[in-house]
């Protein structure tokens, strides 16, 4: 079999089938879950596998290098202007495209969701902004986030207690599978052109300072608009009995998603082919083949969104109502942690990130380097919101320490790791968090009678968190290891013979 | 004690394989005193233009870059062919080139690698460590030329005769040319098409590309040639 199709359909298994497996696993043992609904899971999960397939070869032919080719025609032109206009526009414009943002406005009823997505869209554009023009005045990435985290818990006073931790997961929520790719491959294309030793460092951190612009446009909302208690809507359940039922529910959301996915992707084409026509930088068979990944990246996005929304949703629900309303109801912790561990690797703009780590790098830092820290990650971030959901502890004693000791860590790794750190954070939390992780904090916090609101909101935003430690733990040791490698190869610089040895060049035979 | 000499042949390996195996090459050259090697990605051209436009065509590949001592040159061909099937078509390559200078003080160091492993290492394999003098009928060809051209350039080698090739993206040195990103040093986007050709080859692969990609042409295309003389997983060419 073709080489690539082997690949991706492995990938897309392997990454899909360990939380399908585990969920069915605890659908026997732990929580009995109704034929129907496990039906309509299984059926979720085999349009999650075949999303994700095409999902992950279209980013590869189609939005990385549209990405990196808007990039790296910006980073040509000396028009500072020009820069900060088409970076505005198109954080504003992915992100009102982006169906995770469309998702959060619905949990959000008491905020119009037009007033909402456009907050947040200029807030990721603002911030994209902000990103673009740090590398120009060479601007710390660290202190910058420092400074920006910093504004944000202070602005963060003033804000209704029921809006924090929808703001803090708004930032983790809008980076999703469409807007990421893109921005990635945005930055390394921004960066591919400079031959200052920065430019791989800087390839990283959009996505990081992105995710900034959401959380302070939902606060500012909540200070501003004053729009009296946030509200959620509940997960509503079907019940669904027989195998037609299922297929119905499916061709029934088919459509919906067809259609929101064409409304995210259309502006990013627009704009490529704006791009195209005056620059002309790609050839007519690049062309075609971008044009065939982005019908790729289309079926994929539409699967994927359709499965998860469709199948893993009402799991997700039902696993946190039941497990909340046992008598023991802090099983949900370890369960959890076990969910949030195998969880990561079905979001779909994680096989991205990976990639585009290990083409940086060259492989310095591996993807299944990168897969353990973003589990374990996930693991722990999940472990903490359903702590959060049982005693009901506010969001800020979590997220404080946690983005203390991020930003402290920053101090202490490589450039490198600090930009795909922050990035990862946003990668992490996709649609996986805010489909299955969310319902479920939300079931577990109805289960036991606490404040979906602040306890069970909250739980994308911790996914969001973690993975900055885990990733800049891993640039702890790799610095360390590097350091240690360093002291054997001191000897090399000992010589300073400059001589140079010669060949007879007509030695060769050739 | 062995030496390798004030003035040792030296050659230029080069290792292309799938990506997947970067850590198996890495576990190769571990075991030779590979101080001064190079992992690079790249892209393996397509084998046919219809799976190219799917997105089924190009694959990655690691492009591994070192310099030794010819009496490791052997050895270490051996071991990689071992390890990684280069025999069998598509799994990876490997081929060196000599060199034609070099620093003194990293023959000092390479001697140094050799006294302390090489042969050792030689001596378990019971190789001698004589000059072997191994010689290929294949050549390198390499083309530097603008971003997005290599594919086309491909096509035109192989109607020429050669097979396929292998692309790393990258960008133009020095000052010439040289743009400024906000005040950055911008350089312009290259590609770099290396392809093994028969040597009875050489020259009309090498025609063919100048004539569509020349340095007049869109494409601003250099092409040279490299010898080549020793090599692994080739042996469709080897004749």
């Amino acid at each position: 079999m073709n080489k690539i199709l082997k690949e991706k359909i492995r990938e897309a298994f392997s990454s899909v089938l360990p939380i399908t497996l585990i969920v069915l696993i605890l659908s026997v043992v732990v929580v009995p879950i109704e034929i129907g609904t496990i039906g309509m899971f299984l059926f979720g999960a085999v349009l999650l596998i075949i999303g994700m397939g095409f999902f992950s070869l279209g980013a590869d032919i189609a939005m990385t290098p549209m990405g990196e080719g808007l990039g790296s025609e910006l980073s040509r032109t000396k028009k500072i202007g020009l820069v900060v206009i088409i970076s505005l526009l198109m954080g504003i414009i992915i992100t009102i495209a982006e169906p995770d943002l469309q998702v959060l406005a619905n949990q959000v009823p008491s905020i119009s969701n037009s007033i909402l997505i456009l907050a947040v869209a200029i807030g990721v554009g603002v911030f994209l902004v902000i990103a673009v023009l740090r590398i120009r005045y060479r601007i710390n990435l660290s202190h910058m986030l420092i400074f920006f985290y910093i504004a944000l818990f202070v602005l963060s006073i003033f804000v209704p207690k029921d809006f924090l931790s929808v703001a803090f997961d708004s930032g983790g929520v809008t980076t999703g599978p469409i807007t990421v790719p893109f921005i990635m491959a945005f930055g390394v294309g921004l960066a591919a052109l400079r031959s200052d030793k920065d430019a791989a460092n800087d390839s990283f951190g959009l996505v990081a300072l992105c995710s900034i612009g959401p959380i302070a446009a939902i606060m500012l909302l909540g200070i501003f608009y004053n729009p009296g208690d946030a509200t959620y809507s509940a997960v509503e359940l079907v019940s669904v009995s027989t195998t037609r039922d299922i297929i119905k529910q499916f061709t029934m959301w088919l459509p919906h998603y067809a259609k929101e996915v064409l409304i995210a992707v259309v502006p990013i084409a627009a704009m490529f082919i704006l791009m195209q026509i005056k620059t002309k930088r790609f050839r007519k068979r690049q062309l075609f083949k971008i044009g065939v990944g982005f019908i790729y990246t289309y079926i994929g996005l539409v699967l994927f969104l359709t499965g998860v929304n469709v199948g893993f949703l009402p799991v997700g629900y039902l696993f946190g109502h039941e497990l909340g309303a046992v008598r023991f109801n802090w099983i949900l912790i370890p369960l959890g942690i076990l969910i949030g561990y195998f969880i990561v690797t079905a979001e779909p703009a994680v096989h991205v990130l990976n990639k585009q780590v290990e083409d940086i790098t060259n492989g310095a830092i591996t993807s299944k380097a990168m897969n353990l820290c973003l589990s374990i990650g996930v693991a722990v971030s999940v472990g903490l919101a359903l702590i959060r959901v049982l005693t009901g502890i506010s969001i800020y004693w979590i997220i404080i320490p946690g983005y203390a000791i991020a930003l402290m860590l920053s101090f202490l790794v490589p450039k490198i790791f600090i930009g795909i750190a922050f990035d990862s954070g946003g990668v992490a939390s996709g649609p996986m968090a805010s489909t299955f992780l969310l319902p479920l904090a939300m079931g577990a916090s109805e289960a036991v009678g606490g404040n979906v609101m602040t306890d069970a909101f909250g739980v994308v935003a911790m996914v969001a968190m973690t993975p900055l430690l885990a990733i800049q733990i891993m640039g702890l040791v790799y610095a360390v290891k590097l350091k240690n490698e360093k002291t054997v190869e001191a000897d090399l610089t000992t010589d300073d013979d400059d001589e140079i040895i010669e060949y007879e060049e007509d030695a060769f035979d050739v | 004690m062995y030496d390798i000499g004030e003035k040792p042949m030296l050659r230029a390996l080069m290792v292309i394989t799938d990506w997947e195996q970067v850590g198996n090459v890495k576990k190769i050259l571990n075991k030779f005193p590979m101080r001064f090697s190079y992992i690079t990605k790249a892209e393996g051209t397509a084998s046919s233009e219809i799976l190219d436009m799917f997105g089924l065509g190009q694959t990655d590949k690691a492009l591994t870059f070192c310099i030794l001592p010819q009496v490791v040159a052997e050895p270490m061909m051996e071991e990689l062919s071992e390890t990684f099937l280069l025999r069998k078509r598509g799994s990876g390559i490997a081929y060196t080139i000599p060199l034609s200078g070099i620093a003194a003080n990293m023959v000092k160091v390479l001697n140094d690698d050799a006294r302390e492993r090489v042969i050792n290492h030689m001596k378990k394999m019971e190789m001698e460590a004589e000059n072997m003098k191994c010689q290929t009928s294949l050549t390198l060809i390499v083309t530097i030329m603008n971003q997005g051209f290599s594919e086309e350039v491909m096509e035109a080698a192989k109607a020429a005769g050669a097979t396929g090739g292998t692309v790393i993206h990258a960008r133009r040195a020095g000052d010439h040319d040289h743009l400024s990103f906000l005040g950055v040093p911008i350089q312009e986007e290259q590609e770099m098409l290396f392809i093994i050709v028969n040597r009875e080859d050489k020259k009309e692969v090498m025609k063919a590309i100048n004539h569509q990609f020349g340095p007049r042409s869109e494409a601003h295309g250099i092409t040279i040639s490299l010898p080549v003389d020793s090599s692994a997983g080739l042996e469709m060419l080897k004749k």
